[in-house]
């Protein structure tokens, strides 16, 4: 019989040290970036009423594949399945008279549920900035800017951030002319990426031959300032023509941030989170077969939650990063810990003592519970790959241990007064 | 260079697929030769293909494992993937229908108690449910689904038609069209933006390809 309590649920899993070290790092130096542009963590809480993710305004995700459950009055939970729209009720709510942008960041983790035996996970760790009550493309650049730059910070460097822009996808929309019905069907089929329906349905459909140019080719409207030129002549809606020069000026100031070599414009995304309404962005590497990165503007959401107030932002999928960040980066693996402390018991006070000098200078020193055994703490200290043990004999005498790579075990039998002690020289 | 992998449904499609990938000059010699190989390369262009069960391509390119892919139509719909759909290869036509014996017509289309075998459960809910809106009890076979009516398992049946042969040789007759099938190219999300001149230019060789010779 399944021994239920050996197991974690489907789509959920421990972290081990030696992962749960990488994620660090990468939340860290991510941490470092978000902080350098002067953002302010805030938390939302794991659960809340599902109204703030099951609004139809407020994402794609459906009640279907959230936690749900009930509070003892029989209200509705969900377990966060977006991480966006609680920092939007905080905006709204407790900065409801602030005229200021506000700069939020997050690290939490988000649930979704999913289809049995896909190998999807259902907890997502996310880390992701908010800038709210800023519209232009300044405020989009920084953005886009830091989630490059959160990206290259951990480590990862073949990286592609494509971007794209609800309003011109809705403007060559309207341009086809076609009923309402079919313009549903269309985008569907293309945010479904199913570029074989696309082809079916405007070739059955009425509209005319540039249009029906435009759409064939958008697959292939993917690159740098050039490909704004090149659409630029498959379209005459003057909503769109305007949404490329607005596209264009942005791609000037990323050049000013200098991360243009990393960003292409792909002019054929679809939002598939309904609350996007200006640029959306995701970013792609090589490695693992989803995006790492997700953003765009969404200028409707805070005003769900009764503040009228654009936003921009973006979450980083912080699993998927920390996939590829582990094989880039094995050093992000390390343990910091790289020495250890042991004794005879007529060393147990002094090797306390030192311990914890080293510890209050910032050294990671472990404590051994071997008591009274060199060999057995040198057998110890290779399994842990530590570099260095120190052995306390007794109050004086140590025996100073190294674990070389290129000589293997050096012994030294030390007075406690050689020691570099740290802070010594403040006593 | 990165390996450009591709999955491809085993059996006639993946022969199919081969010639193509030949005539538009990448060939996978390797691939030729007897063998219990499950991958083959052509180092020099970069090229990796694989044989996998037809169900599984689209999940091998989704997670990235392959690049793209070649799959029927049924299979896309059935697994209901996150992946680009790029290409119509116009190979293997045939159907998805509702069959069943010609007397179950009737209660095809009155019934509120109808049974429906069929391979593809998902295809069949999304029919049953979303375009006809009629409640339907789905019961999930693994082949010969054409037994499940004669044999009063089932009502009707929903799955794969091609020349109606074995539909005719049980007494079954087509009910109703679903949707045509075919062969189509699809593609990893990520593949498609990391390697999109790549990959765009193998799909738009083998979109001129088919357009040539089907004239």
């Amino acid at each position: 019989m399944l021994d239920f309590k050996l197991h974690t649920p489907i789509g959920v899993n421990d972290l081990l040290p030696e992962e749960a070290r990488v994620k660090k790092t990468v939340c860290r130096n991510i941490e470092k970036i978000f902080e350098g542009y002067g953002y302010n963590e805030v938390e939302s809480p794991m659960f809340e009423y599902i109204e703030v993710f099951s609004d139809e305004k407020m994402g794609s995700i459906s009640p279907k594949q959230m936690f749900r459950f009930f509070d003892k009055d029989g209200n509705q939970l969900a377990l966060r399945s977006d991480m966006t729209p609680p920092i939007a009720r905080i905006a709204a709510t407790a900065y409801q008279k602030s005229e200021r942008p506000l700069r939020f960041c997050y690290f939490g983790n988000a649930f979704r549920d999913s289809v049995s035996y896909q190998g999807k996970k259902c907890e997502f760790a996310q880390a992701g900035i908010e800038l709210i009550g800023a519209y232009g493309a300044d405020a989009d650049a920084e953005v886009i800017a830091m989630a490059v730059k959160s990206i290259l910070s951990s480590g990862i460097k073949e990286f592609k951030l494509n971007i794209g822009e609800v309003k011109f996808f809705n403007a060559i929309l309207a341009e086809t002319g076609l009923d309402r019905e079919t313009v549903e069907q269309l985008k569907d089929v293309i945010a479904h990426r199913n570029y074989v329906g696309m082809e079916k349905l405007i070739e059955s459909s009425e509209m005319n031959e540039s249009t029906r140019t435009l759409f064939n080719e958008l697959p292939k409207l993917v690159g740098g300032k050039k490909i704004i030129d090149y659409t630029r002549k498959l379209t005459k809606s003057a909503e769109a023509l305007k949404a490329l020069d607005e596209m264009e000026n942005l791609y000037d100031i990323l050049v000013m941030h200098g991360v243009e070599k990393y960003v292409s414009f792909d002019l054929s995304m679809v939002n598939q989170l309904n609350y996007y309404t200006g640029i959306i962005f995701r970013g792609y590497t090589y490695g693992t077969g989803y995006s790492i990165v997700d953003g765009g503007r969404y200028d409707n959401l805070v005003s769900q939650f009764g503040k009228k107030t654009p936003a921009v932002g973006f979450g980083i999928k912080i699993d998927e990063v920390v996939k590829v960040a582990a094989k880039e980066n094995p050093s992000f693996a390390e343990n910091p810990t790289k020495a250890m402390i042991a004794f005879d018991t007529r060393g147990r006070k002094a090797a306390v003592e030192t311990a914890q000098l080293y510890r209050n200078a910032g050294i990671n020193i472990e404590s051994s519970f071997i008591t009274g055994n060199l060999d057995k703490n040198i057998e110890y200290m290779k399994e842990m790959n530590y570099e260095s043990l120190l052995y306390f004999k007794d109050g004086e005498n140590i025996t100073y241990v190294r674990n070389t790579e290129e000589y293997g075990i050096i012994k030294a039998d030390i007075k406690k007064s050689d020691l570099a002690l740290p802070g010594k020289e403040e006593k | 260079m990165r390996y450009l992998t591709f999955a491809l449904a085993k059996g006639r499609l993946a022969e199919q697929t081969m010639g193509l990938l030949e005539r538009i000059g990448m060939p996978c010699e390797e691939m030729k030769e007897k063998s219990r190989k499950l991958i083959f390369v052509n180092e020099e262009l970069g090229l990796k293909i694989f044989l996998a069960k037809t169900s599984d391509v689209p999940t091998y390119v989704e997670h990235g494992a392959a690049d793209i892919g070649v799959v029927g139509k049924d299979t896309i719909m059935e697994e209901n993937r996150n992946i680009y759909e790029m290409l119509d290869l116009e190979l293997g036509k045939c159907k998805m229908a509702v069959a069943g014996l010609p007397e179950s017509k009737e209660k095809l289309e009155h019934s509120h108690s109808l049974t429906v075998a069929t391979k593809y459960p998902n295809i069949a809910r999304d029919y049953f449910y979303n375009k006809k809106h009629q409640t339907v009890e789905i019961v999930k076979l693994n082949g010969s689904v054409e037994l499940a009516p004669i044999v009063g398992l089932s009502d009707v049946i929903v799955d794969i038609v091609e020349s109606g042969a074995t539909l005719r040789e049980n007494g079954l007759v087509v009910l109703e069209d679903i949707c045509p099938l075919s062969a189509r190219v699809i593609v990893n999300r990520v593949s498609m933006k990391m390697e999109h001149e790549r990959i765009m230019e193998v799909i738009d060789k083998i979109r001129n390809l088919i357009k040539e010779e089907n004239k």
